[in-house]
């Protein structure tokens, strides 16, 4: 096997294994079948030929057990429907976690050694039969050693059930703080479901009542739509379109618009005319929106219905979803007109609060935008104002001057408009 | 910052451990770090934590990172770690397939078939994938990971050469082993075939060497299957066989110097340790040409392709324990093989990565 320069080659090596392999199984010295017989012959040393259907029962119910997921903190629901809800489940969670961690800990270690006395039990129980005679002694030694680990493992389990006992006192006691806590948590959130506010009229029924027959909207805003569509440098989203009269107003111009709707039979009603109405919230759809792509952003009569932080959220959010040159037009009641409380604010109970203008352009200057235009809408008919008392005297002019300041304070226009340009 | 790493098992002697101990003892000149397990042996209570103390999440920050080694499965253990907000390296060991294991212990199997469904998972939250073998890393480029860096673990191989060898048991060997001795090591389980082994022996003194000793040395894992293996050593009357159950540094020192050749029947091995110890203790190496054996080996030992069964290994035996040439042959390439698994050069490679996930903040990472 060595070459020229005495070196071994290997793979001749293992060639002439082979070949010495193959003559001495010829000549008989080497059983053919050797590996077939060693192959056999442990499958029948390891095969457990009796009782192993009955005992495969017991072996599957083990495994059950043991594939049962340990006890965690994390498997404890701690969400809520009311805001803050999950923080204070979690928070009694956090605060009694020692003890619950503790807890588990134990009853985890407890099934853990459960589980293996469990099956050295259905060892014992499975232990083939011998035979021989020999075989069964041997076997008696080996149940009987099975047995001392079966001792060891209750013994195991019996300290984990002392310790177990032992917390159950301490258990009990957070579990009434919990209970406690709890309830409150429940009754709150009760206290909120029946404020959940869930009309059984349709959105479609009311905004009839609310804003007025469609043909009069078309007209307020007939001349919005005209100075979009000459300035817009992008597609437009009108945000809460509602029965879609402003992205009508937009389609007939030319100008490329989608809604957002909340109200699904307002999305549908809009379908039915061939506008393009999105359902879902308006704040989520914008986060959709590529940054710096929209030539405006549109909430006609929307942002009164939004949140404190909902309100600071939009706008924020607008600035940085237009492109360069692109407004966010935003129209809502006018709190500065008396007028608009008695007769048009609390008409719709979905509104949440009145926007001041002042904190609006606020809000705008401090999201950045640089130009911020007000304009003062639908102002009540004259007819609705107080008159002049008829007559030239101080006193008269001095009443009328008044008239006129509470004209002016009562009557203000009903809405205000800003449009606000990046 | 934290560099902690985590194991199933740690024991002593375990090569998982041992090569874990090293990196954090390497790691502990940059970083804090510390090596946590899930079952830890008594003799590492102190140097070892329990994975039921890793510390809450509240003290490590997301920059820290968990080195996980995986070789068995255990699903509680795999969900702490994906549940761990820290950077993960995973450390890849090898699972056996589970089929090795199906007659003789459903419950180990059942493991092993935890591990590999659980490894697409950590997979994907591992910034980094180390396999100790090529053969180890198909595992993982099978499950579409590219990016695994093999290198060897990092374990002094040479580590018994240096034990005292067990003096009595030493003196024993001349009185109940005269002969020349075949060793096998490592644990006693079924993938590991010492059954190819007994056949082979039981032709060897048959037919060639009737005073020849097998010693199976390695702790027995499954009571099950010893005693298989026991009512086939007592049926075929073989009387020189040795199987040694657990054995100390000492003891295993005494076999590796009184042995003549190391002997391994595997069917599957991530590394194979034992070749590597061997070739310190100057001894010839037969095997068979699965898993990582083949590359482990190189060219310093007789390495049979997988189709040879126990009549090949006998003849192998036979030729390295008779023929002069061979064996020397065997040894030098043994010499110039193990300097390629030095402690320092192994233990170069982990650091290696680990030093540059430590350089390379989260995102950094390419």
């Amino acid at each position: 096997v060595t070459s020229e320069e005495g070196e071994v080659d290997l793979g001749r090596v293992i060639d002439e294994i082979r070949s010495a392999v193959e003559a001495n199984t010829a000549s008989g010295v080497y059983p053919a079948d050797l590996e077939a017989q060693l192959s056999s012959h442990y499958a029948r040393l390891l095969d457990r030929s009796d009782g192993r259907d009955r005992f495969d029962s017991v072996r599957t119910a083990i495994n059950r057990v043991a594939e049962l997921p340990g006890l965690s903190r994390s498997r404890i629901d701690t969400s809520s429907g009311i805001p803050g809800g999950q923080i204070v489940h979690r928070a009694a969670g956090k605060a009694v976690s020692r003890q619950v961690l503790g807890i588990i800990e134990q009853v985890n270690a407890l099934t853990e050694t459960i589980v293996p006395a469990m099956r050295a039990l259905a060892d014992l129980v499975e232990e083939p039969r011998g035979h021989s005679h020999e075989d069964v002694l041997h076997q008696i030694d080996t149940v009987e050693d099975r047995l001392a680990e079966v001792e060891r493992a209750l013994n195991a389990m019996t300290a984990v059930v002392d310790i177990l006992h032992a917390s159950v006192p301490r258990l009990l006691a957070y579990t009434n703080d919990l209970d406690g806590l709890s309830a409150r948590l429940d009754a709150v959130e009760e206290e909120q479901r029946r404020h959940r506010f869930t009309p059984s009229y349709s959105s479609i029924e009311f905004d009839a009542v609310s804003r007025g027959d469609e043909a009069a909207v078309l007209a307020e805003y007939a001349e919005l739509a005209d100075r979009l569509a000459k300035s817009v440098p992008g597609p437009v989203v009108d945000v809460g379109a509602g029965r879609g009269e402003f992205l009508a107003l937009l389609r007939e111009r030319g100008v490329d618009a989608w809604g957002i709707e909340l109200e699904a039979d307002l999305v549908e009603l809009a379908a039915v005319r061939g506008l393009d109405v999105r359902l879902g919230d308006g704040l989520e759809a914008l986060r959709d929106v590529q940054a710096g792509t929209l030539g405006g952003i549109v909430l006609l009569h929307v942002v009164e219905h939004l949140g404190k932080n909902e309100l600071i959220d939009l706008v924020g959010l607008a600035r940085t979803r237009l492109a360069n040159g692109g407004s966010l037009v935003l129209e809502t009641p006018n709190p500065q007109s008396l007028y608009v409380y008695a007769r048009a604010f609390y008409l719709d109970p979905t509104h949440s609060q009145p926007v001041h203008p002042i904190y609006l352009e606020f809000l705008l200057r401090h999201a950045g935008f640089e130009h911020v235009e007000f304009e003062w809408t639908a102002p009540p008919s004259d007819a609705e104002r107080m008159v002049d008392v008829p007559g030239d005297d101080p006193a008269t002019k001095a009443i009328n001057e008044n008239m006129r300041r509470l004209n002016d304070l009562v009557f203000a226009p009903q809405n205000y408009r800003v449009i606000a340009t990046r | 910052m934290h560099v902690d790493q985590i194991v199933v098992g740690a024991a002593l002697g375990d090569a998982v451990t041992e090569s874990a101990l090293r990196i954090r003892d390497a790691l502990r000149s940059v970083v804090e770090s510390d090596l946590y397990a899930l079952h830890v042996d008594g003799r590492l209570e102190g140097d070892v934590g329990r994975v039921d103390r890793y510390p809450l999440p509240a003290h490590r920050s997301n920059e820290d990172v968990i080195v996980f080694h995986v070789s068995i499965g255990d699903a509680r253990l795999a969900d702490f770690v994906l549940h761990r907000s820290e950077r993960v390296v995973l450390v890849y060991h090898n699972i056996t397939p589970a089929s090795f294991f199906r007659d003789v212990d459903q419950d180990f199997a059942r493991l092993l078939d935890d591990g590999r469904r659980q490894l697409p998972a950590l997979l994907a939250k591992a910034e980094r994938v180390i396999a100790d073998s090529a053969f180890n890393a198909e595992d993982l480029i099978a499950l579409g990971r590219d990016d695994v860096v093999v290198t060897p673990p990092p374990l002094n191989l040479g580590r018994l050469v240096d034990v005292e060898p067990d003096a009595e048991l030493t003196a024993s060997f001349d009185r109940a082993a005269p002969g020349q001795m075949v060793l096998f090591v490592g644990q006693l389980l079924p993938h590991k075939r010492p059954d190819l082994l007994l056949g082979a022996h039981h032709l060897l003194v048959a037919n060639h060497r009737a005073d020849t000793r097998l010693v199976i040395a390695g702790p027995n894992r499954n009571p099950r299957y010893r005693e298989a293996l026991n009512r086939y050593v007592q049926e075929t009357n073989l009387d020189t066989v040795w199987i040694t159950g657990e054995l100390s540094d000492a003891q295993l020192a005494a076999f590796f110097r009184r042995a003549d050749v190391l002997v391994t029947a595997s069917e599957h091995e991530g590394f194979c340790v034992p070749i590597i110890e061997a070739f310190h203790f100057d001894l010839p190496v037969v095997a068979r040409g699965y898993g990582a054996i083949p590359a482990t080996a190189g060219d310093a030992a007789v390495v049979l392709p997988p189709d040879m069964g126990a009549r090949h290994l006998a003849e192998a035996l036979r030729r390295v324990l008779d023929d002069d040439a061979l064996r020397t042959h065997l040894i030098d390439r043994g010499r110039v093989r193990r300097e390629q698994f030095t402690v320092e050069t192994t233990l170069a490679g982990t650091m290696r990565v680990l030093r540059d996930v430590i350089a390379s903040p989260r995102g950094a990472a390419a």
